[in-house]
């Protein structure tokens, strides 16, 4: 591997995590789902001081994410929209260029839009959670796709959740 | 029928009801303080977050801060005005004054602020437990997870809703997997003291894409893919469903505010793998991303929106009999009563009782 | 809250609580709420406008007064206001600000409102048409019927505002509400329609009323202000008039004129130039106010128009405006350079709070101080008039008017609990109702502006007499103000009746105010039927009104014949006759079971025979009763110990020394039948007014009477005793074609006539009655038989 192809490879990691926040933002699920491998899998998780642990919030292969996406106008949601601010930290080639690791930080607003009283709350942004994007990648003819992502909370208060992925 | 104008709108209703003046007067909020969360006994944690000597973690019950230390393996629970942080080890005890403490029921640390308190922690929960008491008393437990809430809205609406089933309409994995003649054989069984458990039924896992059977992970002693609930006055639940038992605990902060904290236990002899099973099924269902919790909140929180101080008092209607079946809303009903008695009020018109009392006090 | 304390008395609470900071913003708490109460939850709020729900399904939730509500579009496009609170648990039904119900939500189905909780459904009139598991649940005790939701009063206009009322008995009629206030730009948003195209809300750390008092620093440049009733006023360029009218007027894309009106008690309309900006309060907290700004523009812009507006509207209301010229301005006293504007905005809010002021006994003393300092007027009240009259009736301006004719010189105030100047009654019932503009018509007042004026006599409207105190001679009026009398005269007039079951329900009338013919005015304009119960004159009179609209009317009277009470059964048949021809259908000896209605809207009626009428309207004419409580409630002698009408001398002097009643709510303690009418209301007044000015009391009139329908002209002059058999008539022809009268005789003795479309006739019978002729009855049937000294005077 060249190190021009490095470089390339993770400027093509820097935009897939971007475009991968674009997509979430619009909820489009299917595009986020299109840069993502079959052998995906997504997780939330935070560490609590309360219990002193590790925890895992959520978690749910391709198969299972797409099942629970299809599945989301029978429920009753939260729409407000949730809006990312990435910025990528570090990215990590290695496998020869076949596979790569990146780290990037993330602040998530909610616009409100339906959740508590909309007369008054409708149109406010509020901080709804802060934590790191932990993404890993397989790199096929030096195209990245995700393998994994694990997104680390810090918070721990999250009132009424979400039923989107963050 | 035909909407309603003012009059007909506020008419007494035909069915059983309470007043929303229980969810969002202040006079009542501090009443309840005083008289049921400063009285009670409170699981305020569960003894696997002290589990090393010198271990603490600290809650707030009725406005005291309060805090569980273990002490060479022994759970003592003391005042502690100033302690800041959840939990550590290491804080010095000393001059702080001793609350009572037990632990009981699958290991949760109960305490009461009462400094007398007449009954033990299993009189005061009177057999509500023991349906499940096989299931999570044989193995030692732990918690996997921990989140809370802060809601906009009063603790018994949220304890309404953990005490009702007829909710189920809005959960739309609970539509497609229950609603079966064994689901409504279920019964709502009252207790002393307020309290109310549910007993089981077999929950169909498979009608629900992506939701994997329950059944080989059970909790010793349970027959696959049960459920039970355990619904404790004032507002402390305990829900054991197949391979996962979760908790919720509420802490009141205002009229229409309310703290909830939400734990996950598992087997400590768990391996990872069993444990992972655990985890993901109890975060499907229960987590802050899973399908059922969030629906729950919006409910909750709607209603605090309609009930915030100030908006006019209205019938609250309780009125669903089913011969005490899972959409029967006895459980509300025998809480109410309850409730009724701590505080010396009426549900129906708290207010006007509740002046009669200040005025025999003066 | 209890402290926790040891058993050897040591206090180990964990921390200890400020009492005294918690009652302070407990109190303050209290205080806000009373305001939402007391203020918000019965005045006219405009919600949204109706370019924001454009089709039917189509919804918006706002909230008033701390509920939430749900505006929506009804499958026939009607706006409908509902409260977004599920009758089940409480539940808050609809979560987001503005949608559509044709798509069916996660618990529910399409073209229903859904409570997710528990799948209640509900349509878009409020109806309840689910119930999940209802007959499982609550057998026979509870069914959908009992589950619908509380609608609310709503109505649409003054530019396409949805306004929406909390309270189903509001204090006015929008129109009666807005008054005159909207009337500088009502034309400009009313030429074309509009929408809105711009909104954004802020949450400003004040109060919501120095937000409104701070705002007023800013109608500087607006010069001119106008003063309007219920706490609105409106401030304008103070050059107005040397602007050309035309094309330099809203909605013209180069318009100049700029008009700011204040609804009280926060929303402003201001035009301008080119745009219309409308900005409305919802107070959060007692220091939190969300100020909601709409932009609206005619629907019909080009994008270069729409384009030009937009810069404007951002350049003045934008949030990015660029001198934050109406920003939130810092918490302290308000210090408006618009003093009279604050004044008036004041004296209304201290007007509305009374009522809570009233509840908390000990406050009052205070609030009146403030009231009274607030507003010098009422101070100089409190040791003002002599003599008092409470009802602007015809009675009571009848009485001022003869007491100035009797040369009485002492001050006169009038007050009256109706909005705007005392009207004409009678033409309410008659030409009125065939008008068809919004606002009621200053034409027929029963006095001018100069009237008032140069006979020194001063009216306070709005006001409401709570109390009489005999022994201390004082009212006390609506902000608690007390005025004190030498001589007081009630003259509140009378109620009508209503059946218990058409109370709330929409499109349901009775007939007495200027307000009621208003409602009635327009609620026929979107009718096409009525039902009328009771075949009196009121009835009767809007039958003949109604039916020259061209509405399918008919009339339900329980009697025997129509004008049973009060008129002779020929004249009855005369006039039955009459209506039959002009196709009301008239049902006499029938009653009425049923109201029908449906989603609260009357539908029609069920009669004691089982038929069903159907129609689109109600108006109940069933007669009256005298507003007689505040006499009764301060000890004053009246028929019953309930109530009836008040008992008086032949002075017209009441039971108490220097309190006199008057008109309809009076009763002469030696009459037996009371009589309603305008002859009585003017006679009763010159005998108060005599008696007041030591005048020698006037002759005893015989009654008279008037009635129009169609183009039929009733006169009666005496009373018919029609209960009474021995009493018969004799028809007289008219002079004219078309004319008749009807003689009524007890023996020889001239009793009373009744004449249609014959005035020479009616003075004739006139001067009989009045100088006691009897007319020989075998004669006056012949028309060349002259009744005038026909030499039958009676002993």
């Amino acid at each position: 591997m060249t190190n021009a192809s490095a470089v390339e490879i993770e400027k093509k990691i820097e935009k897939i995590i971007y475009r991968t926040a674009l997509a979430l933002d619009d909820n489009d699920w299917k595009s986020w789902f299109d840069l993502c491998d079959d052998a995906f899998f997504y997780s939330i998780t935070s560490f609590s001081p309360e219990i002193n642990k590790k925890m895992t919030y959520f978690s749910g292969n391709k198969k299972e994410l797409v099942g629970l996406m299809d599945m989301l106008p029978k429920h009753n949601t939260d729409h407000s929209p949730l809006h990312r601010h990435t910025s990528v930290y570090t990215v990590e080639v290695a496998d020869e260029g076949q596979s790569a690791k990146a780290i990037s930080s993330v602040t998530i607003y909610q616009n409100m839009l339906d959740g508590i009283n909309s007369h008054l709350d409708s149109g406010e942004s509020r901080l709804f959670v802060i934590g790191k994007y932990f993404d890993e990648f397989k790199i096929e003819d030096g195209n990245p796709k995700f393998l994994s992502r694990e997104t680390k909370l810090d918070n721990r208060r999250l009132d009424k959740g979400s039923h989107w992925p963050l | 029928m035909a909407p309603r104008n003012h009059k007909n709108w506020l008419k007494t209703p035909k069915v059983e009801y309470i007043s929303s003046e229980c969810y969002n007067n202040y006079s009542i909020f501090e009443q309840e303080i005083e008289h049921i969360f400063s009285k009670v006994w409170v699981p305020m944690c569960h003894i696997s977050e002290m589990s090393n000597d010198g271990d603490f973690r600290s809650t707030q019950i009725a406005n005291k801060n309060v805090v569980a230390v273990n002490r060479g393996g022994d759970v003592h629970v003391f005042l502690c005005p100033s302690i800041d942080r959840p939990a550590g080890n290491g804080l010095s005890t000393d001059g702080l004054h001793e609350l009572h403490s037990e632990v009981k029921h699958g290991g949760m640390v109960w305490t009461t602020l009462d400094l007398n308190p007449s009954l033990s922690v299993e009189e005061w929960t009177c057999g509500a437990f023991d349906c499940i008491a096989d299931a999570i008393d044989t193995e030692e437990m732990e918690v996997f997870h921990y989140h809370k809430a802060v809601i906009d809205t009063n603790y018994k609406l949220w304890h309404d809703t953990n005490s009702e089933f007829y909710h189920d309409f809005m959960h739309y994995f609970n539509r497609v997997s229950g609603f079966n003649d064994e689901y409504f054989a279920r019964k709502n069984i009252p207790f002393d003291n307020g309290h109310v458990n549910v007993s089981s039924f077999t929950v169909n896992y498979e009608e629900y894409e992506g939701f994997e059977d329950r059944g080989e992970l059970s909790f010793p002693n349970l027959p696959p893919n049960q459920w039970y609930m355990v619904d404790l006055f004032p507002g402390y639940n305990f829900n054991l469903r197949g391979n996962a038992y979760r908790s919720d605990i509420v802490t009141p902060l205002g009229p229409n505010r309310v703290l909830i904290e939400f734990r996950g236990y598992g087997l400590k002899k768990d391996t990872a793998e069993e444990r992972a099973t655990r985890v993901k099924a109890h975060n499907s269902i229960w987590g802050p991303f899973g399908r059922n919790l969030h629906e729950d909140l919006i409910g909750v929180a709607g209603q605090g929106t309609t009930m915030r101080e100030g908006t006019e008092t209205r019938n609250i209607l309780h009125g669903r009999h089913e011969n005490s079946t899972i959409h029967d809303e006895v459980g509300m009903r025998h809480y109410y009563e309850a409730w009724g008695k701590f505080l010396g009020v009426n549900p129906m018109n708290p207010l006007a009782l509740l002046e009669d009392n200040v005025q025999a006090a003066e | 809250m209890g402290q926790i304390v040891t058993n050897d008395g040591q206090n180990v609470s964990g921390s200890p609580k400020n009492d005294s900071l918690n009652d302070t913003l407990k109190r303050a708490n209290e205080a806000f709420i009373k305001e939402q109460q007391n203020i918000f939850k019965n005045v006219w709020v405009p919600v949204c406008h109706e370019s924001e729900l454009l089709n039917p399904y189509d919804f918006r939730t706002s909230s008033i007064g701390n509920d939430n509500i749900i505006i929506c579009r009804a499958p026939d496009g009607k706006v409908n206001a509902l409260l977004n609170v599920c009758p089940h648990r409480g539940m808050l039904i609809e979560r987001r600000p503005q949608g559509s119900f044709l798509e069916g939500q996660a618990s529910g189905n399409p073209k229903r409102i859904t409570c997710m909780f528990h799948a209640w459904q509900f349509d878009m009139r409020g109806n309840c048409v689910y119930v999940a598991r209802e007959k499982e649940g609550y057998q026979d005790r509870f069914c959908k019927d009992d589950a619908g939701l509380r609608r609310l009063r709503c109505s649409v206009g003054f530019g396409g505002f949805v306004w929406v009322n909390m309270s189903d008995q509001p204090v006015a009629l929008l129109e009666e509400w807005i008054g005159g206030a909207l009337s500088p730009i009502m034309r400009q948003i009313s030429s074309s329609p509009l929408e809105v195209v711009h909104y954004h809300k802020e949450i400003i750390q004040t109060g919501y009323k120095d937000e409104i008092l701070n705002g007023l620093e800013r109608n500087a440049g607006l010069a001119a202000n106008l003063f309007f009733p219920f706490g609105h006023f409106a401030s304008h360029n103070a050059d107005e008039k040397t602007v050309p009218n035309g094309e330099n007027k809203f909605p013209a894309p180069n318009a100049t004129k700029s008009v700011k009106v204040n609804l009280f008690p926060g929303y402003i309309f201001h035009l301008s130039g080119p745009t219309l900006h409308v900005s409305t309060i919802t107070p959060v907290s007692q220091n939190q106010v969300m100020v909601e700004n709409r932009g609206l523009a005619p629907t019909s812009d080009s994008e270069q128009e729409r384009l030009a507006r937009s810069k404007h509207y951002n350049s003045i209301f934008g949030p990015f405006r660029p001198l934050k010229s109406e920003g939130p301005t810092p918490n302290g006293k308000p210090e408006s350079n618009s003093p009279e504007l604050s004044k008036h905005y004041n004296e209304e809010w201290v007007r509305w709070m009374e009522k809570h002021y009233n509840e908390n006994g000990s406050l009052t003393n205070r609030v009146v101080a403030q009231g009274q300092k607030a507003n010098p007027n009422l101070e100089s009240e409190a040791s003002g008039p002599k003599v008092v009259v409470v009802g602007a009736s015809h009675a009571g301006i009848a009485f001022a008017d003869k007491l100035r004719k009797n040369n009485f010189t002492g001050p006169i105030a009038i007050f009256d609990r109706q909005v705007g100047g005392p009207m004409e009654r009678p033409p309410l019932s008659k030409g009125f109702l065939l008008g068809g503009g919004e606002i009621v018509e200053s034409k027929s007042l029963l006095r001018q502006k100069k009237w008032y004026k140069t006979n020194k006599v001063r009216l306070k409207t709005q006001s409401i007499v709570h109390s009489v105190d005999t022994k201390q001679k004082t009212i006390t009026v609506n902000n608690g103000v007390v005025v004190n009398y030498d001589k007081l005269v009630i003259a509140s007039g009378a109620k009508p009746r209503e059946l218990p079951d058409t109370v709330g329900v929409a499109n349901a009338f009775t007939l007495r105010q200027p307000s009621d013919a208003n409602a009635i005015r327009q609620a026929a304009n979107n009718a096409d039927s009525v039902v009328i119960i009771g075949g009196g004159y009121i009835g009767l009179e809007v039958a003949a009104s109604l039916r020259k609209k061209g509405m399918v009317v008919s009339v339900i009277e329980a009697a025997e014949r129509i004008l049973a009470r009060v008129a002779s059964k020929p004249l009855a048949e005369h006039f039955q006759k009459l209506h039959e021809k002009h196709g009301v259908n008239i049902f006499t000896g029938i009653g009425v079971d049923k109201i029908n209605h449906e989603d609260g809207i009357f539908a029609g009626v069920v009669l004691s025979d089982g038929n069903e009428i159907k129609a689109d309207m109600l108006i109940t004419g069933i007669g009256v009763f005298p507003d007689s409580k505040l006499a009764a409630d301060a000890g004053i002698e009246t028929q019953r110990e309930d109530g009836g009408a008040i008992l008086v001398d032949e002075a017209m002097q009441t039971s108490v020394k220097d309190v006199y009643a008057i008109g309809d709510v009076s009763i002469r303690r030696d009459q037996s039948l009371a009589v309603e009418s305008v002859h009585n209301a003017q006679e009763t007044a010159s005998i108060a007014a005599a008696a007041i000015t030591n005048n020698a009391l006037p002759a005893i009139q015989t009654p008279w009477f008037w009635s129009d329908q169609y183009d039929t002209k009733l006169q009666s002059v005496g009373i018919v005793p029609v209960g009474e058999s021995d009493i018969y008539q004799v028809a007289r022809p008219g002079k004219k074609e078309g004319g008749i009268s009807f003689w009524s005789y007890r023996d020889e003795n001239l009793i009373a006539v009744e004449v249609v479309n014959d005035p020479a006739t009616y003075m004739e019978a006139r001067q009989c009655l009045d100088t006691k002729q009897s007319p020989d009855p075998k004669q006056i049937s012949n028309r060349s038989y002259s009744p005038i000294d026909s030499g039958g005077a009676r002993s």
